[in-house]
């Protein structure tokens, strides 16, 4: 677990979480629900599909807006968070969760033209 | 035995209904009536009568014009209705017929038909009556499986005219409308309704509404002015179905319209408009939906019904018009099962409103065709607008576009003004091994690439400082600077760039010339400062420079063989630089990439 920043971890929709159990991720989505425990919430992808996100502490700050969680995928199909990074909306232009999810779906699509688990641990 | 439904005729001049009579035509003739359309008057013959008062609807006027009705040939009458002019004379409109026997299989003229006497055409005699009848009934016993004649003699409006006061007129089908008749119902939807418009001018002002309304055999648009706006207005509503009778029926202006009527109604003070409750059997909306890919071959300005699924539509902008007001107007792209993509624009309230997110299917029934930037569409206040229809047409396309329709990339006949539509999108292998500017004329094209090398050498040169000039001067080495082409001399000049560029994608570059915009967007900075800089601080001019490298913009150029010294190359032009729309850039990936997997 401690290494989980340096091996690679692709990018992944809620469809396909069930693929990627007990192994490392990157998860883009929108804030649904913040529990108030403060210690899960929940994500949407780009195609409106719910993943739970678990962390170790609290959550400190109000959360809302796009968010991207690394973290491992347990057995249930939950984003284990070992990390998370709010991406603010108000720089720049605004976030396109769709079109997102789209070239995601382009990268599992086709992975021979797109290998970058096989180039980042090899 | 004739083969005539004997008698016919009779009935049909005192305003029986004789559907399907069986009736040989005597005579046709073209009457022409100046600035209406053109109407065709027919003589017919039940084989012991003539009557010359029949009229055919304009829209079989085809029938006439393609030679179909003939004197001599045999034809049944399938529906018409009867209209009685002031002076109480009875004219047959003849709404369907159908030819049974051409005229080369008819030896000439069947029977010794005599013309049914005036007298007996004006008006109904009571003593005639009973032996209208006769005929009549049996007809019926001939035709039972046809419903419209079993309803008519259900409830048989007695001979007797139907203008009695009071008395309610026959419904009768839009189609049949014409200036010549005033009594009369209509039951009809409405599918169109404009807001208020008022006017004002020097011979006064006022307010009117249009709304348009449709039956099962046509439509027509309806205008009310003033007190008109005041009694039904309100009372209209789109979609709903009423009983419309006593408006004025005049030519239609053309200009104006798209309804597919040769006339058209303005209400009066006798008018009336009663809802009609029970509306099933009354069609919802009449649309002749032309292909996207059909309207090139259309002429401008005509007026098309379309639908497409909306593919992708832009922001809401306002603009001025010349009369000073202030408009909104919002362009999207509609695609259909042909393949190709048109920009509709809206305007008004209609682009405000809309929503394109889902991309829905869109219905346009009465939008102009434009040859604006190849063909485009605008939907005027004249169309009407459905999202969504509830139509054959709509769901079949959903699907289309579900399935398959999605994944295409679409060829727009309209061509891209700033954003949206269609861009030749190349990369610069394309523009090699496409043999691009080859040709008799220059190629535009547009490719996303980084700029691999600047050339600062003779970036910059001294220009004429007048304001549309930007021809070179020349040093007089006296402080003036002369310009040939404006043949003057200045204390001053301008600073020019013409910057040489070599820009690269993943597969080509290419050397391309950057005039003054073009350049200062690439560097940065604007040619004044650039040429200050280059003469005071000539480091930080190279820092400029070496910054602007690997930056990728979007460029649109324009190519073209030229020869020099009998030395022939493409010379690439920058016309513009973008930056990279990132978003709409990923989209293009993303669609290409999925083309090239469907192969």
């Amino acid at each position: 677990m401690a290494g989980i920043l340096d091996v690679p971890k692709p990018r992944i929709t809620c469809s396909l979480l069930s693929q990627y159990i007990s192994r490392p991720v990157c998860f883009v989505g929108r804030v649904e629900k913040v529990h108030p425990t403060g210690k899960t919430f929940t994500v949407a992808d780009g195609e409106g599909k719910i993943a739970t996100v678990e962390l170790n502490d609290p959550l400190e700050e109000g959360l809302s807006g796009i968010v991207e969680v690394i973290g491992m995928v347990s057995n249930k199909g939950v984003l284990m968070a070992s990390t998370y990074n709010l991406l603010r909306e108000d720089k720049g232009i605004p976030f396109d969760l769709e079109l997102y999810t789209e070239a995601l779906k382009v990268i599992h699509d086709f992975p021979q033209h797109y290998p970058f688990e096989v180039a980042a641990s090899g | 035995m004739t083969g005539l439904s004997e008698g016919a005729i009779k009935a049909l001049s005192i305003g029986n209904s004789a559907n399907d009579a069986v009736l040989q035509l005597v005579n046709i003739r073209k009457i022409d009536s100046g600035s209406g359309p053109t109407r065709f008057r027919v003589m017919m013959s039940d084989g012991v009568h003539t009557l010359s008062s029949f009229m055919l609807s304009t829209q079989l006027n085809f029938m006439a014009e393609e030679n179909i009705l003939v004197p001599n040939c045999v034809c049944i009458l399938k529906r018409h209705v009867t209209n009685i002019l002031k002076d109480k004379r009875r004219v047959v409109i003849i709404l369907e017929i159908e030819v049974i026997k051409p005229a080369e299989e008819v030896a000439g003229r069947i029977g010794d038909p005599t013309p049914l006497a005036e007298g007996l055409i004006k008006g109904p005699q009571s003593a005639q009556v009973p032996e209208n009848r006769q005929p009549l009934l049996q007809q019926q016993n001939r035709n039972e499986g046809q419903k419209s004649f079993g309803r008519d003699v259900g409830k048989k409006t007695p001979p007797a005219m139907p203008s009695t006061p009071g008395g309610s007129s026959k419904v009768v089908p839009i189609a049949s409308l014409n200036p010549y008749q005033s009594k009369w119902t209509i039951r009809a939807r409405v599918t169109n309704k404009s807001s208020i418009r008022t006017w004002s001018n020097s011979r006064g002002d006022g307010k009117l509404f249009s709304m348009e309304i449709v039956d099962e055999s046509g439509e027509i648009r309806v205008t009310g002015f003033n007190q008109e706006v005041d009694k039904f207005f309100s009372l209209v509503e789109v979609g709903k179905v009423y009983y419309v009778s006593k408006g004025s029926l005049k030519i239609a202006n053309k200009q104006y319209t798209s309804v597919k009527n040769d006339y058209e109604m303005t209400l009066n003070g006798d008018s009336s408009i009663i809802p009609c409750e029970d509306d099933s059997d009354v069609p919802v909306i009449h649309c002749d939906f032309v292909p996207i890919g059909d309207l090139e071959n259309r002429e401008k300005d005509a007026i098309v019904d379309v639908i497409g699924v909306c593919r992708s539509v832009d922001e809401v902008t306002r603009l001025t018009t010349k009369s000073n007001k202030e408009v909104s107007k919002r362009t999207l792209n509609l695609m259909d099962m042909s393949g190709k993509l048109v920009t509709v624009t809206l305007w008004g309230e209609e682009a405000e409103k809309f929503d394109g997110s889902t991309q829905p299917i869109v219905a346009i029934k009465g939008a102009k065709l434009s040859d604006f930037g190849g063909r485009s569409l605008s939907a005027s206040f004249s169309s009407s607008m459905m999202i969504n229809p509830d139509i054959p047409e709509a769901y079949k396309l959903r699907g289309w576009y579900d399935k398959e329709g999605h994944a295409m990339d679409g060829q727009s006949l309209t061509e891209a003004k700033g954003g949206g539509g269609l861009t030749n999108w190349k990369t610069l292998s394309d523009v090699k091994t496409e043999h691009l500017g080859h040709g008799d004329k220059a190629d535009y094209y547009t490719c996303i690439a980084t700029i691999v090398y600047l050339r600062k050498e003779n970036c910059l040169y001294q220009a004429c400082p007048s304001q549309e000039c930007n021809k070179k001067v020349v040093d007089q080495h006296n402080g003036m600077f002369r310009c040939e082409k404006c043949d003057k001399e200045f204390p001053n000049f301008k600073y020019r760039l013409i910057l040489s560029a070599n820009v690269a994608d993943y597969a080509d570059n290419q050397w391309v010339t950057c005039f003054q915009e073009s350049a200062e967007a690439i560097l940065g900075q604007n040619a004044a400062y650039l040429g200050q800089l280059k003469d005071s601080n000539e480091i930080a001019f190279d820092e400029i420079f070496q910054q602007a490298n690997f930056n990728t913009f979007v460029f649109r150029s324009r190519v073209k063989l030229e020869t020099y010294n009998d030395e022939s190359r493409i010379k690439a032009t920058v016309m513009d630089v973008k930056p990279v729309d990132h978003k709409d850039y990923s989209k293009r990936l993303i669609i290409n990439i999925r083309k090239l997997a469907a192969q």
